[in-house]
């Protein structure tokens, strides 16, 4: 599959819904003069009661059109929001979780798995009904006051229309207020949040730890006053603050509404306007305080709907280790050897993990990889997955360097049995059927034989179509090893990589694995990590990996001899044994 | 209300229950609500008042538009300052409820630790005690006021209509308020929660699909199956888009009938109105400012639909907060308590059988079966085992985290159920396989196991642990903050400052749960000496992985699936070629400790 380019993150999430966006805009406006041309409808009516004792049919048919064209654009425009935010969640759903794919497992802790699921559902939900359903009527319905300006202009009077002008200024003056304000409040607010939510997270993993030592409803009580300490400080904070609400509130009534029946007075009075026009205009005053409205949700919600869509950028910004080359084909036929030269590994600027690794595994040949755990055994399945890169040195399958083909070849010529197996919700044919999505019953049930896991599937209530995974049936540590042996027989690649796959399970299960794991790696090239003396009798050559680098590498017989670290492993072990 | 998870009964009873919990702060949400009705109907008098002085300008002429005027200034700087009042009040209601909210669960959360807890993540606790008391919060500052906003102030509006204006243009004009304000957004409401329901569930789908995903995504990539799970997801994501078209379409459907009521009243009640004013009923003056007090009345009920899906979420949010809230704790003390003192520490397991209650029914079975065991005082006794085998779950029974269902445990020959939980603790001191560090200084993660300790106690029992010389390395000694989660301290350090712990503890059993299994060979070897001593003269329940720490035990017991099967000495069980002699074997075999034991 392409990996995603970094590139693209960039470009606004916007740009999948500007069209709908952009009628969002034009309908709230729409909606705005429709308001406008309803209340002056109301104004000519009110002058046709005071000339002719009657409002006119014209009148009476206009106001009946102007409700229902505004009553049809005022749900248009939730149509076309709604609809877009829709859309452009399932879009951003789609390119997170391909980055996901492209950024690859740099094996995820659980924490940093609910932070990647929660930026692909919680956070592309908010952004998607924040960028459809906010940017566009919110930002729209600030500048309604203009529109309705005009309207005066054309419709009442141009004088009274230029001196309300003068305090439009006190929209952007409003919301620079607001943002500041808020802005200091809203900080607090978040680091009072997150404080207290630390001190939560501290106090629920340590709760079995306290109730041990009988703290549990002290812990309570400091919990309780450092909630309080938060709760003062920030009230105290919004009593000063909020001051900024009251002048704001009384900017606008005074500033619009006030401004505005003192217009229409004044001008009634010099009769530059009808009383018709008058009563409009005081009504149009509705229009004109719509941002104060507005100004609370651009902020509330603006805000969270800003932060998600953070959060969903910052998942789209990190940038992924393995990148295919631009003009990396896969090679048409390889012979399944493996190479390592030289190889070399450091996380950031931690020490080196693997110095300088070379070591060959012949096509058909068994070799196996031992050493002190944490010497970096896993991480040599990792790179020969293309799970990651090595920082220096190269891998080949086949005499192909890795970092010249897609890493999906070289996936496809390995197939791993790890030290835990992940089955996915669903059936156990779904599960099956992962490493070979055309497979047949008949073919599921072979590879279920082999695995030694025929006798598990006739037990099954549904056979293959019985529910595992987490909302299935539990299934034992055993018996999910076999199901991963199951899908290595389907995968059918020529490369096994087997890292510790008994590691977890019981000795019982144990026998049962490694007869399937035998008749697995017949015929292949195999690469055991072990780390039982059991595991490594059978192999060509044992590879002793310690401090990053190979301290000895031969045939087992040869080593036991060589008087290395093998061989004092192997001395000690049987030195255990005699000392019982 | 229709719906899946939606019951009319449950749904009165989270509001009956939400309300007498906050029941301290009526008196400010009352204010609150309050403030918000005046400041609401100064909104509207604001225009009443303009409309008012055209009126009289048109009719006479002489009224003097500085006095209009000047009214107009002193109603909008009340609403202003009403304003200001009611969003401190509401902001005063609401941060103390969150704060009483959060003590709350924290209080209830607490007795039922540690069993409550072990099967629960802890993200799914804190997301429940940060967001979803956010979203209860909603129900008493932002939707208990502005309802009754919505109800009071049209109902102030139409009252005044009635009595100073005309009873006719009031009548007319109270169906369209309550179409609006009540009859669409519960119509709506109810049309939509099919919907919404589908919404959720396909939402949760895809949660779920992406979780396995993202936690697979090893086998994704080893398998190629990176293009199905992403064809998988588009399905999905169509399903919900499915259901977000037709809750946008009520939503228009709503709006627009909002705004087709909204104006609708008021060109009839404009006609009627201006039927008056030719009867005589009213002025046409009258009329101006029945205009505007109709107009300013529809804001209050068109805000009705927006917390009626707050609503929604915060008894949502409810639900997921009772659910923890009202779990029964796993154990309860006796209401008559035999007190421990004197009591020789000795452990009886009798005949002791115990199934985890999520697993009752499964195939899994019982967690521990008949087991009888005895520790005498002052005894050091292994339990050892595979993982899985029981050994942990006859811990959590000693200490009470669960009840037996069969059988006895027994402390000083007393039935741990006889006792009062927190004289049990006091008896037992538990070094875990990984000690929990607080986020606070080195003194008070040691004082949480003796909170009385004096300075010079928490050196004496740090110099004991071999801890003292690393704390007084550190910048702060003593007063130096561990960190999240304990991050500067190492693995072996962590568990040294469990046994300072256990130590300052000073109890008469000790009890050492897997206390080095996370540790590698070389540290492990470094603290056991530390380990020994701590144990000397004291009863000792040793439970380990690996088997070098325990063949000095005086009894090693041998538990597989749930049953004790042997019992002896290191020796004689080797001799019976049993259990622990295979057990044995496969340590003896273990290559990563021969290596990493070799390697030095």
């Amino acid at each position: 599959m392409p990996a995603t380019p970094a590139a693209p993150s960039r470009e606004s999430f916007l740009a999948p819904i500007r069209r709908e966006v952009a009628s969002s805009v034009i309908g709230t406006w729409l909606f705005a003069l429709a308001t406008s041309v309803l209340l002056v409808l109301v104004g000519a009516g009110m002058d046709d009661l005071l000339d002719s004792g009657g409002i006119a049919r014209g009148v009476v048919i206009g106001l009946i059109v102007t409700v229902v064209v505004r009553a049809a654009v005022a749900g248009v425009v939730p149509l076309i929001a709604f609809g877009a935010a829709g859309r452009l969640e399932a879009w951003a759903r789609e390119r997170v979780y391909r980055h996901l794919l492209a950024l690859g497992a740099p094996l995820r802790s659980r924490e940093a798995t609910g932070r990647l699921v929660s930026a692909a559902t919680e956070a592309v939900e908010l952004m998607a009904v924040y960028q459809a359903t906010f940017v566009g009527p919110i930002i729209a319905s600030m500048t309604v006051p203009v529109l309705v300006i005009v309207v005066i202009a054309v419709a009442i009077d141009v004088w009274s229309a230029l001196w309300l002008f003068l305090a439009i200024p006190v929209i952007p003056v409003m919301v620079r207020a607001f943002q500041s304000r808020f802005q200091a409040v809203s900080d607090q607010y978040r680091d009072t949040a997150s404080g207290l939510s630390a001190r939560f997270l501290d106090a629920l993993q340590g709760l079995p730890t306290l109730v041990l030592f009988n703290r549990g409803v002290a812990h309570g009580e400091v919990i309780a006053a450092a909630t309080e300490r938060l709760r003062t400080a920030i009230m105290r904070l919004l009593l000063g603050n909020q001051i900024v609400l009251f002048v704001v509130d009384a900017m606008f009534s005074l500033g619009m509404i006030t401004a505005a029946a003192a217009l229409a007075m004044v001008r009634l009075r010099s009769g530059a306007i009808t009383p018709g026009e008058a009563v409009a205009l005081v009504l149009l005053g509705l229009q004109l305080i719509e941002p104060l409205d507005k100004v609370g949700q651009f902020f509330y919600v603006g805000m969270s709907g800003q932060a998600a869509a953070k959060e969903v950028r910052a998942v789209l910004d990190e940038v992924p280790t393995i990148v295919d080359p631009a003009d990396a084909t896969a090679p048409d036929d390889a012979e399944p050897s493996v190479v390592f030269r030289d190889v070399r590994l450091a996380y950031g600027d931690d020490p080196e993990v693997l110095r300088g690794l070379t070591f060959d595994i012949p096509a058909g040949s068994r070799v196996a990889l031992i050493g002190p755990s944490g010497a970096g055994k896993t991480t040599v399945a990792n790179l020969l997955q293309r799970q990651m890169a090595p920082t220096a040195g190269r891998i080949e399958i086949g005499g192909h360097d890795l970092a010249s083909v897609p890493a999906a070849w070289a996936r496809s010529m390995i197939t791993v049995v790890a030290q835990t197996t992940y089955l996915f919700t669903g059936t156990l044919r779904a599960n099956l059927q992962v490493a070979a999505p055309d497979a047949d019953d008949a073919t599921l049930l072979d590879a279920l034989t082999t695995a030694n896991l025929d006798a598990f599937v006739a037990a099954l209530p549904d056979g293959l179509d019985t529910p595992i995974g987490e909302r299935g049936l539990s299934v034992s540590g055993g018996e999910a090893q076999r199901i991963a042996i199951a899908r290595a027989v389907l995968r059918d690649a020529p490369i096994v990589v087997l890292d510790e796959p008994t590691s977890n399970v019981d000795v019982e299960s144990e026998a049962a694995i490694l007869s399937a794991l035998d008749r697995l790696t017949t015929g292949r090239t195999v690469l055991v990590i072990a780390h039982r003396l059991t595991t490594v009798a059978d192999a060509d050559q044992i590879v002793v990996l310690a401090d990053g680098v190979v301290a000895e590498q031969g045939p087992p017989a040869d080593l036991a001899d060589a008087g290395g670290l093998y061989a004092a492993a192997l001395a000690r072990a049987a030195g255990t044994e005699v000392s019982a | 209300m229709t719906g899946d998870d939606v019951d009319p009964t449950s749904r009165r009873d989270i509001s009956r229950r939400l309300l007498a919990f906050g029941r301290p702060l009526w008196w400010a949400l009352g204010l609150s609500i309050t403030f918000r009705v005046l400041q609401m109907s100064l909104g509207i008098a604001l225009f009443g008042i303009g409309a008012w002085g055209v009126g009289h300008v048109v009719a006479g002429g002489d009224v003097a538009v500085g006095g209009v005027l000047g009214w107009m200034v002193a109603v909008a700087l009340a609403k202003a300052l009403l304003r200001y009042l009611e969003q401190f009040s509401g902001h005063y209601v609401a941060f103390r409820l969150l704060a009483m909210l959060r003590n709350d669960f924290y209080a209830r959360v607490e007795p039922q630790a540690p069993a409550g807890l072990s099967g629960r993540h802890t993200g799914d606790l804190l997301a429940r005690v940060m967001k979803d008391i956010d979203r209860v919060e909603v129900f008493y500052a932002h939707t208990i006021a502005p309802a009754t906003a919505a109800t009071l102030v049209p109902l102030l509006a139409l009252g005044y209509l009635a009595v100073w204006q005309s009873a006719v243009v009031a009548a007319v004009l109270a169906p369209f308020l309550v179409l609006v304000g009540a009859v669409v957004p519960l119509w709506s409401n109810r049309a939509a929660s099919a919907a919404a329901t589908d919404l959720r569930m396909a939402r949760g789908e895809l949660s779920q699909h992406l979780t396995d995903g993202i936690q697979g995504i090893r086998e994704v990539l080893a398998f190629g199956h990176e293009e199905q799970r992403v064809a998988e997801l588009g399905e999905l994501s169509a399903r919900a888009d499915r259901a977000n078209a037709t809750t946008s379409r009520l939503m228009a459907l709503r709006r627009g009938l909002n705004e087709l009521f909204l104006g609708a009243g008021l060109v009839v009640v404009f006609l009627v109105g201006a039927a008056q004013v030719q009867s005589g009923g009213l002025t046409w003056g009258d009329l101006t400012v029945v205009m505007a007090v109709s107009l300013l009345a529809f804001g209050p009920v068109l805000g009705v639909e927006e917390f009626i899906a707050d609503l929604e979420q915060a008894f949502a949010g409810a639900r997921r907060l009772f659910e923890i809230t009202d779990a029964p704790p796993a154990v309860t003390d006796p209401a008559d308590p035999t007190p421990i003192d004197g009591r020789e520490p000795s452990v009886r397991f009798r005949d002791v059988s115990f199934t985890y209650p999520g697993a009752r029914g499964e195939r899994a079975g019982p967690a521990v079966d008949g087991v009888d065991l005895e520790v005498a005082p002052g005894q050091r006794v292994a339990i050892v085992g595979h993982s899985g085998s029981g050994k942990s779950t006859l811990v959590s029974l000693l200490l009470r985290v669960h009840d037996v269902d069969g059988g006895a445990v027994e402390v000083g020959g007393l039935d741990v159920r006889e006792l009062h939980r927190c004289d049990l603790r006091e008896s037992i001191a538990v070094v875990d396989q990984r000690a929990y560090l607080f986020n606070d200084t080195i003194a008070a993660n040691l004082r949480v196991a003796r909170p009385e300790a004096t300075p010079d106690q928490l050196e004496e029992a740090a110099r004991f642990a071999e801890l003292h010389d690393t704390i007084a390395a550190m910048p702060d000694g003593y007063d130096t903050v561990v960190g999240e989660m304990g991050e500067r301290l190492s693995g072996g350090q962590r568990q040294r400052l469990a046994i300072a712990r256990a130590l300052l503890r000073d109890a008469p059993i000790l009890v050492l749960d897997e206390a080095t299994s996370n540790l590698d060979v070389h540290t492990e070897a470094r603290l056991q000496a530390t380990f020994d001593r701590l144990a000397e003269g004291r009863t000792t329940v040793v439970v380990a992985h690996r088997l070098s720490t325990v063949r000095d035990a005086d009894l090693i017991a041998v538990m597989d699936r749930g049953r004790l099967v042997e019992q002896g000495t290191h020796d004689e069980l080797l001799a019976t070629a049993g259990h622990y002699a295979r057990l044995w074997a496969a340590h003896a075999t273990d290559l990563d400790a021969a290596l990493a034991a070799v390697k030095g």
